[in-house]
């Protein structure tokens, strides 16, 4: 919760709960997270309106796969998902997953808050398995900027992999500020984020989740997201 | 389809040295990076282009198989 407002009652117990540390106290000691003036002169306004923020994150993933048989010369199966938080349904008949769940959605950034992550998740687009992965940021404000790299790990698995936001295409839409990281199956990173391929059986997310078939939402927060 | 479509050319607001070509459709404002010709210049017309195949790329992720 931010500090309160300047000119209102504010503590340096407030600022521990906002910033953590352990007593004592020093003057001084959070003078980094001032919004207003500088030096060695410290004035508990200087605080007001002082957000922590938060560069990591962690997801449950609602997940769905679904499998398509094809048929004709170019008959097989085509398989289907979408892993993550708030994730959309990855196409043709597939429903919407289950939405999961963020153990720390708000202030989340690097230097500053960027605002309020509504969705990260991973799934197929298209027939071909191209892989997408979405990061969006309520923030209220149209800007590209925020973070430079976003780094995933699978906590069970071992498993990582890093973006770029230079690598995204970014858009804007109400307030939300969105990035959207697409890579096809002769993609160097495809195999970073992808078990199997399409047209296998156990096709699913490396990063996002611990299923790989089947619909639902899993037990535990398995992907850790830190912004950098 | 996106014939009416135009793009600005502008630098990341984090690494300048990054182009971007926005460009404004069905009310959603969109980045995407910015062609660029074999002297590292933008290319205005290839990055136009790469505008029009991203709508195209994501109305064909929309279609049902």
């Amino acid at each position: 919760m931010p500090i309160s407002g300047v000119g209102q009652q504010k503590s340096f117990s407030d600022l521990q709960t906002e910033f953590g540390g352990s007593h004592p106290i020093t003057m001084g000691e959070y003078a980094a997270y001032r919004v207003s003036g500088s030096g060695n002169t410290i004035d508990m306004d200087d605080f007001a309106g002082a957000t922590a923020v938060d560069s990591v994150f962690q997801i449950k993933s609602g997940y769905i796969h679904t499998t398509t048989t094809l048929s004709g010369r170019r008959g097989g199966t085509l398989t289907r998902f979408s892993k993550g938080y708030n994730g959309t349904s990855p196409g043709g008949s597939s429903s919407t997953p289950p939405a999961g769940a963020i153990d720390s959605a708000t202030n989340i950034g690097v230097s500053s808050v960027i605002g309020t992550v509504t969705r990260a998740n991973h799934q197929t687009a298209g027939p071909g398995g191209t892989a997408s992965v979405y990061l969006y940021i309520n923030a209220g404000s149209d800007s590209n900027s925020g973070f430079t790299t976003a780094s995933f790990s699978q906590t069970a698995l071992g498993n990582s992999a890093s973006l770029n936001r230079t690598d995204a295409t970014y858009s804007y839409s109400s307030g939300v500020r969105q990035w959207l990281w697409n890579f096809n199956s002769s993609a160097s990173n495809y195999s970073d984020w992808n078990y199997s391929n399409v047209s296998s059986t156990g096709f699913t997310s490396k990063i996002f989740g611990d299923a790989n078939s089947g619909t639902g939402t899993d037990a535990n927060f398995r992907t850790t997201i830190t912004l950098s | 389809m996106y014939e009416s479509l135009t793009c600005t050319i502008k630098d990341d607001e984090m690494q300048p040295e990054i182009k971007w070509a926005r460009f404004t459709w069905k009310g959603i404002i969109y980045e995407v990076r910015a062609a660029l010709d074999s002297e590292g210049k933008v290319d205005e017309v290839a990055s136009l282009q790469e505008c029009k195949d991203y709508l195209e790329l994501i109305a064909d992720s929309e279609e049902t198989v």
